[in-house]
């Protein structure tokens, strides 16, 4: 008898069998609390991995889009191991992060975001005694860790830009970003939030939709500066 | 010199002490966790602990709110000077160097009128001085820490040590604010009213780092209400507060107040 569960199988028994022939090696990361995920003790092992916009292998990648649809040689590991949502997929030259894999109930095919960026998110917190305290202040690198080293897809995002506060005469309008990372297990990312990334840019996060299940962390982040 | 953080932190030792009266192991005027401290809070901290019920009290300066007041010449005030360690006792014909050596202090003998002095070094020892000392003075000898002088009617013996001073360079007043911000108002009222009997009992003058106290006095005192759905009820005290900035000169007691003339050799005529 057909049912849910034996033709998702057979689906993915379909992108195996594809991947094996399409995809290339990927080594597969898992983290549980997002700090340095794409580290040795978190590394699961290698799949297959076949990337493409609709895997119909026709359509050019376009700008402003992250995401991509991709076939594992194993993704319900039958004989290899599972893949999870927010496993990392570690190519010879991208990364990516499932956001939606073998969904509970749904057939459509596994959803990867490619990294871009490498991120790091802290909460700025102070150590404060009752009584008499030293001066408050936020200072980088300071605070609660939240997350650290995490690849993530940073792209421009057009809902505005943050006025400078210095007005130099060389400065300039700072852009808002679109950040979109996994959703590691405890870790609540909110608004307030400092994001900095490889490229020694700051954010601050005003905004962080968590979907939770699948897809992961979709923040809005305002770029610092002078 | 006094700066705009020496007068917050002033503050903050005020305000703090009047939050714990019975010190910070016990509990607080309020009954809840009182923070204070110079500076902003962080929004996360301000956010979560005002949900917990804490009470935080901001001391900053308020922008643009400063004027010039400096008045005085800039004179050197409020001496300090150190107590000497060398010890010169004069005893017939001698000078016998004793007490304990302190850098900078200088060995000063007065023999009939003519000064003397050896300058106390890092690693000099009484009986260096009094060698110092006899090879400088004109039949004079040492032995140990004894200096004997043949030949003189008069001897007198000074330590010149060092000390400070205070110059005002510049007077400023300035508004500072201490901003308590609390869950509730009924606290807010609580934790205002004990600050500002604190600020009025601690006096006129706050002490400052240099030893010249700032003077405050209480300002306006304003309610701020548009921030209740975010949890925090707020009250502003402003004060204004005088304060200077200075500069600690080193200076040296003077040990001889005669002045030795030599006469060389006269110029052509």
């Amino acid at each position: 008898m057909v049912d849910f569960a034996r033709v998702q199988n057979r689906i993915y028994y379909g992108y195996g069998k594809a991947a094996k022939r399409l995809g290339t090696s990927h080594s597969i990361y898992r983290s549980a609390n997002g700090i340095d995920p794409i580290t040795s003790p978190n590394l699961l092992g290698t799949q297959l991995i076949s990337v493409d916009a609709d895997l119909n292998f026709d359509r050019a990648r376009k700008y402003g889009d992250m995401t991509w649809e991709f076939m594992p040689e194993d993704g319900l590991g039958t004989t290899l191991f599972a893949l999870q949502n927010y496993d990392y997929m570690v190519g010879a030259q991208t990364t990516y992060f499932i956001a939606d894999i073998a969904a509970d109930a749904r057939l459509s095919p596994p959803l990867c975001v490619e990294c871009n960026s490498v991120i790091s998110i802290s909460s700025p917190t102070a150590s404060l005694t009752p009584g008499a305290n030293t001066y408050q202040q936020y200072q980088k690198g300071s605070g609660t860790e939240r997350l650290r080293s995490c690849p993530a897809a940073i792209l421009q995002y057009s809902g505005g830009s943050k006025e400078v506060t210095l007005k130099l005469p060389t400065s300039c309008k700072l852009p808002f970003y679109q950040v979109t990372l996994p959703d590691f297990d405890d870790v609540i990312i909110a608004a307030g939030d400092i994001l900095t990334d490889d490229e020694n840019r700051t954010m601050i996060i005003v905004s962080a939709e968590r979907t939770k299940r699948v897809l992961g962390f979709r923040l809005i982040a305002a770029q610092l500066g002078t | 010199m006094a700066s705009l953080s020496d007068v917050q932190n002033a503050m903050v030792n005020v305000i703090a002490p009047a939050m714990y009266p019975n010190g910070t192991s016990n509990p607080s005027i309020a009954g809840v966790p009182i923070y204070v401290a110079p500076g902003d809070f962080l929004k996360q901290d301000l956010d979560a602990g005002l949900n917990a019920g804490n009470i935080y009290i901001a001391v900053f300066a308020v922008n643009g709110m400063t004027r010039p007041t400096t008045r005085f010449q800039r004179l050197f005030v409020e001496p300090k000077i150190n107590n000497p360690g060398l010890i010169l006792t004069v005893e017939a014909n001698t000078v016998i160097v004793t007490g304990t050596i302190v850098a900078n202090e200088a060995a000063m003998v007065i023999v009939d009128g003519v000064g003397y002095s050896v300058k106390v070094l890092v690693g000099s020892t009484v009986n260096s001085i009094a060698s110092a000392l006899a090879a400088l003075i004109p039949s004079a000898s040492s032995l140990n820490n004894i200096v004997t002088i043949s030949n003189t009617y008069d001897i007198v013996a000074r330590v010149s040590v060092q000390g400070t001073s205070r110059e005002i360079l510049y007077s400023r007043e300035g508004v500072f604010r201490a901003r308590v911000i609390t869950p509730s108002h009924d606290q807010r009222e609580l934790v205002g009213d004990a600050m500002e009997i604190a600020f009025g009992l601690n006096g006129y003058y706050m002490p400052m780092p240099d030893g010249l106290s700032a003077s405050i006095r209480p300002n306006r005192v304003m309610e701020v209400n548009p921030y209740e759905l975010d949890n925090a009820f707020l009250r502003d005290y402003l004060f204004l507060v005088e304060y200077h900035t200075t500069y600690v000169g080193t200076f040296q007691t003077v040990a001889d107040t005669s002045m030795t003339l030599t006469v060389g050799a006269l110029p052509p005529t």
